[in-house]
């Protein structure tokens, strides 16, 4: 895991201007959790997604959640990691597809509201993001 | 409001490289069967992924009538694969986690499919 830990872990920012599309920022981050039974101590590795959308003073930010880590195959000789996490608020799921590729990351929101409303229909988007913090170490 | 139009989505798709390695998908195909929308896959390896009932479809924004993605979950034996395709300028971006069998066994392909007229 720790090729695709390199690629993913930090803190992103859109490449979209102001005012433009529906995420600030995503901040990918590692949990480690230690899980104890009667012979062992283990260390268990996850990842976490936290979004920042445009206007979070207004919306709030949306909560942490879990994220599966997957690779990818290599694209013009450059590794690539992906990730898949959901979202859950008040009114709507987000999933999150995102994807690291030659130091881009782009996401893909495929959100859905909780109760079926036929004035409202899911959508997706996809946006770009680049790293706003420097590349964590191995 | 009305209905999406799903006519981009729908139809047989198939993989614009054939040097593509597995788990790539080499055929999709969206069949809509009465109120119910189906995605089916088969993986260039032969892996029959078999149908799955679309979760949902997408739009390109909240105001758009047109109908761009679906996504669905497929488990066959113990491989499973969540799965997102969305239309960008006729092409089919099939992008799909797969967990396959064993440690650390988690791929994410990216596959581009072309609409399959043959």
């Amino acid at each position: 895991m720790t090729g695709l830990r390199e690629l993913l872990l930090g803190r992103w920012r859109a490449t979209a201007g102001p005012g433009r599309g529906v995420i600030e920022s995503v901040e990918i981050v590692e949990i480690v959790e230690t899980v104890e039974t009667v012979e062992t101590v283990e260390s268990v590795e996850t990842f976490g997604i936290r979004v920042t959308p445009r206007g979070a003073k207004a919306e709030g930010a949306w909560p942490s959640v879990e994220c599966q880590v997957y690779a990818c195959g290599e694209e013009d000789r450059q590794p690539g990691a992906a990730a898949l996490g959901v979202v859950a608020l008040e009114t709507r799921s987000v999933e999150l597809q995102l994807r690291v590729n030659k130091g881009i990351l782009c996401v893909m929101s495929w959100t859905r509201f909780v109760r079926a409303d036929p004035g409202q229909r899911a959508w997706v988007t996809r946006e770009l993001f680049v790293r706003a913090s420097p590349e964590v170490g191995p | 409001m009305t209905e999406l139009d799903e006519s981009p989505l729908a139809g047989r798709w198939r993989n614009a490289d054939d040097d593509a390695v597995a788990p790539a998908i080499r055929t999709a195909e969206l069949r809509r069967i009465g109120e119910r929308l189906d995605l089916g896959m088969v993986g260039v390896d032969g892996f029959d992924w078999g149908w799955a009932p679309v979760e949902q479809v997408f739009a390109g924004g909240p105001a758009s009538s047109v109908a761009v993605g679906v996504t669905a979950s497929f488990e066959v034996g113990d491989r499973r694969a969540r799965v997102h395709g969305n239309i960008k300028l006729g092409v089919m971006v099939l992008a799909a986690f797969v967990q396959l069998p064993g440690p650390e066994q988690r791929i994410f392909t990216r596959d581009f499919l072309f609409g399959d007229q043959s």
